[in-house]
């Protein structure tokens, strides 16, 4: 028995895939050449699964402001926010995610995974209770479990069993912490946000929502799921990241409680980590300048997503629920799905492979992201490198 | 020696080797079942038998190829739970005795007795 035992099951899936030659998990991309294009593990493909969702990563306005904070500012802050790492930008950049979202406050963390850990694990301790979506994301399960508050899950997207978990709490909802996702990043599904909304003024408790992979996507101004679904008033606070929509690194959490600049100082992830490198937050500012001044983007992002969505279910793969700019093709298979994503590989497309753990059933995903960037052509090319796969309709049973 | 053990009836059912036992030992232990001993004793625990008995039924498809479930029976490494599995165990048991239980106490349970201890002291 050793420390390393544990690790095992691992080591074994690594050499079995390394026998079929194989490694889905660490392709490495040898050289970008757009946003939408890339060579991975020497194939030249469209990128299909880097949740790049509005394009901006190559945008000539972005790198501009990126190059010139280098240039002015040096390649990094080298210190936390609480010490010599806060720097002008990264107090503008949260002034503009305030007035963006129409909230007071707005702290800047250095990665999406820091904001929600922090939040999850600072907002509820000791003594206190978090209520979270069964299918939250790793960096929220992570967060709730150090913070030592009372963890109970509801039902994915069950707004029903949420109902029941704060009802059976008692006079304990007053110090409760919701938790819920605007879209999920594994299936693209959406939070019944409006029907959680008024649960919650039913019994109480304070709402966060993870609009990661919502932002720039759905509401008026592209504000996420909460503004889609009219219930921006019962959400206490909006985590988000800057790793999607917005092109770069980092993330954010915003809220109009006062009390979000008080607790700012107890999140251990915002304080005992270096600041975002200055090219970082000159980018994300144009970026979310830009979200703002190009609905079209968000316009040109569905259109994609529905053309992709629209081809595999033709072709009888088993999609997401609903459209979204997250199309998930589920597999029963995991022999299948790793099969499949290597030939995917090899006609020019890279999506996602996802296995359990990570997928939120015990069946494998092929994971696409779809881009404002991505031309219909190139979402045609993805579309017949599915095609090409044997079998779908025996292999991927229709999700209902 | 925990005291689920001290009341453990002999192994003699005939038609149903791994649930009739069981759910045997839980009627077994109800003070109605056995009324030489200390009444008292059931009244720290009330719910301790019911949760067994429930989760014995609940878990009635993990016990094959000969495993009989018991209460020292272990639900991932003896039984084969994933996680997944676990987490449809502890659904069924909140949504049978209208109960949320908190994710917090998994990391205390490795065997069947571990989950109903836990559940009732969270109903104590």
């Amino acid at each position: 028995m050793s420390l390393f035992d544990k690790f095992q099951p691992i080591v074994e899936i690594r050499a079995e895939l390394k026998k079929l030659g194989i490694m889905p998990f660490g392709a490495v991309t040898e050289k970008i050449l757009s946003s939408t294009e890339a060579i991975v593990n020497g194939h030249k493909v469209i990128l299909a699964g880097t949740n790049n969702y509005l394009g901006l990563t190559f945008d000539p306005e972005c790198i501009a402001a990126a190059k010139k904070a280098v240039e002015e500012q040096g390649t990094g802050t080298t210190g936390s926010r609480m010490a010599n790492g806060t720097f002008a930008e990264h107090v503008k950049l949260e002034q503009e995610l305030a007035a963006y979202f129409d909230r007071k406050h707005a702290i800047v963390f250095s990665t999406g995974y820091a904001a929600t850990m922090g939040m999850g694990s600072t907002l509820a301790g000791a003594g206190d209770v978090i209520v979270l979506d069964a299918d939250s994301h790793a960096s929220i399960y992570d967060g709730v479990r150090l913070g030592g508050a009372e963890v109970i899950r509801f039902r994915h997207n069950n707004s029903a069993d949420l109902e029941k978990r704060l009802r059976r709490l008692g006079d304990r909802v007053s110090n409760t912490l919701i938790i819920v996702e605007g879209i999920y990043s594994m299936l693209g599904d959406q939070a019944p946000l409006a029907d959680i909304a008024e649960v919650k003024r039913k019994y109480g408790g304070i709402l966060l929502v993870d609009e990661a992979h919502s932002l720039g996507m759905l509401g008026e101004h592209g504000r996420g799921v909460a503004e889609a679904a009219g219930v921006e008033d019962d959400v206490d606070f909006v985590v988000g990241t800057f790793s999607k929509s917005l092109g770069a690194t980092g993330g954010y959490c915003v809220s109009s409680h006062p009390e979000l600049e008080a607790i700012r100082f107890a999140i251990r992830s915002y304080i005992f980590t270096a600041s975002p490198s200055p090219s970082v937050i000159a980018s994300t500012r144009v970026a979310l300048r830009l979200m703002q001044e190009r609905p079209e983007l968000r316009v040109r992002l569905w259109e994609n997503a529905s053309r992709l969505y629209a081809g595999l279910k033709q072709l009888g793969f088993a999609v997401s629920p609903q459209i979204s700019p997250v199309v998930a093709v589920t597999i029963k298979q995991r022999d299948q799905a790793i099969s499949w994503w290597n030939e995917l590989m090899q006609r020019g497309a890279y999506v996602n492979l996802v296995m359990p753990p990570a997928s939120p059933t015990t069946d494998s995903l092929l994971r696409c992201s779809v881009s404002a960037a991505h031309s219909s052509e190139q979402i045609d090319r993805i579309i017949e490198a599915f095609a090409t796969l044997k079998t779908p309709a025996a292999d991927s049973d229709p999700v209902t | 020696m925990r005291m689920a053990d001290t009341m453990a009836p002999p192994i003699n059912s005939k038609y149903n080797p791994e649930f009739a036992n069981l759910a045997a030992r839980a009627l077994w232990c109800k003070p109605v079942y056995c009324p030489k001993l200390d009444p008292g004793a059931y009244c720290s625990m009330p719910e301790y038998n019911e949760f067994l008995t429930r989760i014995f039924e609940i878990l009635k498809p993990f016990a094959k190829q000969g495993i009989i479930l018991n209460e020292d029976s272990e639900l991932v490494t003896e039984l084969g739970l994933t996680s997944l599995q676990v987490m449809e165990l502890i659904e069924q048991i909140e949504d049978h005795f209208d109960m949320s239980i908190p994710l917090n106490i998994l990391p205390d349970i490795r065997t069947i007795h571990d989950l109903a201890r836990q559940l009732e002291k969270l109903t104590s």
